[in-house]
Order: structure tokens, then sequence, then C-alpha cells
């Protein structure tokens, strides 16, 4: 604690002396500080008081300094490893920060191709054919048996390959409402984009024949069946 | 650059005002050579031109000690008025540069930057590579040693 108010009376006094007070001017203000404060006050003047030597030789300082800088432009114009090895360095890492770069906006690009095709075929698989097939129906086939597309994906009838062709002609719309769904990794589901019928997951199911009868509207009871398998 | 406040603070040390004009010469061109070193961390230039000529001015002390003599500041100071006052002054100074060379080169350095290069508190903390509040308490520290010191050599005097 006295070692601060030490610290800061020396603070205020050095520096009113160098603003022009007296040492005596600045000791009276600090008298329970005085005995430790005048000696080192003294000191700091003598300091000061030190004679300034006599001008230094400028223009002898000149010739010294401007020799040796000639000096050293001779040796830097000569090729040295040193300075062109920084810029060198410099522009390796810039090319290797561009090369960077560049790659990973490839593999961006690249995710971004590969993605796209694989969305459509993938999210009817996972999903019951008769959530997707309905809507398929509507939407895309109008001819399409609306009405014949709920007895297709009745599992019961592979001979319902009628829908199955009529969606088989329906990928052509399919793929807009397809990616409505949610789109779910197909996990039994092999990804063959070209697959005419990717709503349905089990190949046999898809099998079309067009030569079944697609006449199902009136069997309710399939309905009936659909709407328990829904579930 | 303050090429007479670096003179002033070198012959200070090596106590030689000949001496010390070399010692400018050559902390310049240490400058120019070194110029590729420097690195801006927010302390002046000057602290960074007063540290090359510091460390040049204790290697020269080292270095040439046989050829340090008073003669050499007595010559510098001769000019000055009365020629017996002029000695008792140079023999003041003298103790004043032997007592200094006494404290640790960090209290000689503060002393000597703060006083004889007149630089200020906060310059001579960023010098030193410490804190405002550090140098002040090394300031005051060096101040109380060298009085100290003063005052033992006038007792061995018999003043």
């Amino acid at each position: 604690m006295d070692d601060e108010k030490l610290l800061a009376a020396l603070d205020v006094c050095l520096e009113r002396i160098e603003g022009g007070d007296s040492v005596e001017m600045c000791l009276n203000d600090y008298p329970a500080q005085r005995a430790e404060i005048e000696p080192m006050l003294r000191v700091a003047a003598s300091l000061r008081a030190l004679p300034a030597p006599p001008p230094p030789d400028l223009g002898k300082i000149e010739h010294v300094v401007l020799a040796r800088a000639a000096e050293l432009s001779r040796s830097a114009a000569l090729p040295s490893s040193a300075f062109p090895s920084r810029h060198a360095t410099t522009l390796l890492a810039l090319a290797a920060i561009a090369l960077l770069a560049l790659l990973i906006g490839a593999i961006l690009i690249l995710n971004a191709i590969l993605n796209v095709p694989a969305t459509p075929a993938q999210p009817p698989a996972a999903m019951p054919a008769t959530a997707l097939i309905p809507s398929l129906s509507v939407e895309v086939l109008p001819t399409a048996t609306v009405e014949v597309l709920p007895t297709v994906t009745a599992e019961a009838s592979p001979t319902t390959a009628t829908s199955p062709s009529a969606t088989v002609e329906a990928p052509a719309t399919i793929p807009p409402t397809v990616p409505a769904r949610t789109p779910e990794p197909p996990p039994t589901f092999t990804p063959q984009p070209q697959t005419p019928v990717p709503s349905l997951p089990p190949v046999q199911t898809v099998v079309p024949q067009p030569s079944a009868p697609p006449v199902s509207p009136p069997d309710d009871d399939d309905d009936d069946d659909d709407d328990d398998d829904d579930d | 650059m303050g090429g007479g406040a670096l003179h002033r603070y070198i012959t200070a040390i090596v106590g030689d005002a000949h001496l010390a004009e070399d010692i400018v010469a050559e902390t310049y061109v240490r400058m120019l050579e070194r110029i590729g070193d420097y690195r801006v961390t927010g302390a002046p230039f000057r602290a960074w031109l007063y540290r090359i000529a510091h460390n040049l001015a204790i290697n020269a002390i080292t270095r040439d000690r046989s050829t340090h003599d008073d003669l050499t500041l007595v010559r510098a100071e001769a000019s000055y008025g009365n020629p017996s006052e002029a000695f008792e002054r140079e023999e003041m100074h003298e103790a004043l540069r032997r007592a200094l060379k006494m404290l640790t080169d960090e209290q000689q350095q503060v002393l000597l930057l703060r006083f004889v290069a007149q630089l200020p508190v906060a310059e001579v903390a960023q010098q030193l590579q410490r804190s405002e509040g550090a140098a002040k308490q090394l300031q005051l520290r060096a101040l109380r040693t060298l009085g100290r010191l003063l005052g033992e050599a006038e007792v061995g005097d018999g003043r």
C-alpha cells in the first residue's frame, strides 16, 4: 500500500518537474513521502543534467549508412535464394488454395448432379404402393384406370398389371408427384432409375399385363381391403 | 528519427561521444539490413531502433573496456566554463555513470530512456516489453537503488 502511494507521488512529481515545476515545490505537496521521494527526484534531475555530447557528425554517419545501403542493393540485385523463395512460397500457397477451392466446387457440383436423378426413383419404394398409386392414378392417368390402380395396388392381384402398365406410362408424370412425397430411401428397392414402375417395390407386382381385366371399380370390397391394408 | 537523442542515449551508455557516433551509424545500418525482420507490434518504430542501439552500445562496452577512459569524457566536456568547475562536474557525472553501471540492465535502460533520451513512460514500457505499471515500478526501484549507490559513493568519498 505504501509503495502504491509512493509510486503515485513519484509519478506526479516527475511529470510536474518535466513540466517545469521545481523539486522543492513537489516535495512540499507530499510531506508524508518526502523522505523517500527526495533522493529519487534528485537522481532523476542529475540524469537529465548529464551533459549532452557534442552533436554527432551527421555527414560521417550518412556516408557510412549510404555505403552500406549501396552494398545491400548490389547484393540484392544478384540472384538470391532468400528473396525469390519467399515469393515462391507465397505463390505456391495461393495456388494450393485455388486448387482446393476448385476441388471443393467440383465435389459440390458432382454431388448436386448425382443427387438429382436418384431422387425420383427412390421414394416410392419405401411407401406402400397403395398410398402412391391412387394419387398417381388420379393425377397422371385420367384414362388410366383411376379405378384400376387401387386394385392394382392390391397385393392380391398381380394381374392388375394393367395399372402398372398404366403407371408405366405414368412415369412420365410420376416424377413430378413422386418428389412431392417425402423421399425415402428404399431399403429393398433396387435403385434402377429405368424401372418403369418405380412405385412398386416388388417387381412381380409391377409386371405389366395389359390383358388383365382392369375392371375393378365396382369392387368396393377391394377398396375396403385396400383401406384395411393401408391400416 | 531523433538522431541527436539517440546519440545522447548511446553516449550516456558508452561514455564516449565519438564511439557513440560510430554506434549511431551502425544502428542505422543494422536498421537497413534488418528492416525485413521488423514486425508491426503496436510499439513505435523508434523503440526498435533504440533496442538495436542499446545492444550495440553494450557490445561496445563489453568489447572495448580498456579504451574506455575518462580522458574522452574530459575532452567532451572541456568547453563547459571554468576548468575546475568542469572537472568537479565531470567527477559528479562520472560517479553517476559508475553507479548506473551497477544497476541491472533493465534498471539502466529504464533510467536512460526516461531521463536521458527523455521518452515518455508509455514508450519506455513498449521498449522494455512491459506494461506501463511494471515500467513505473521498475523506474521507482532503479531510482531508489541509484540514489542509495550515489549516497554510499559520497560517504565513501568522505563528503
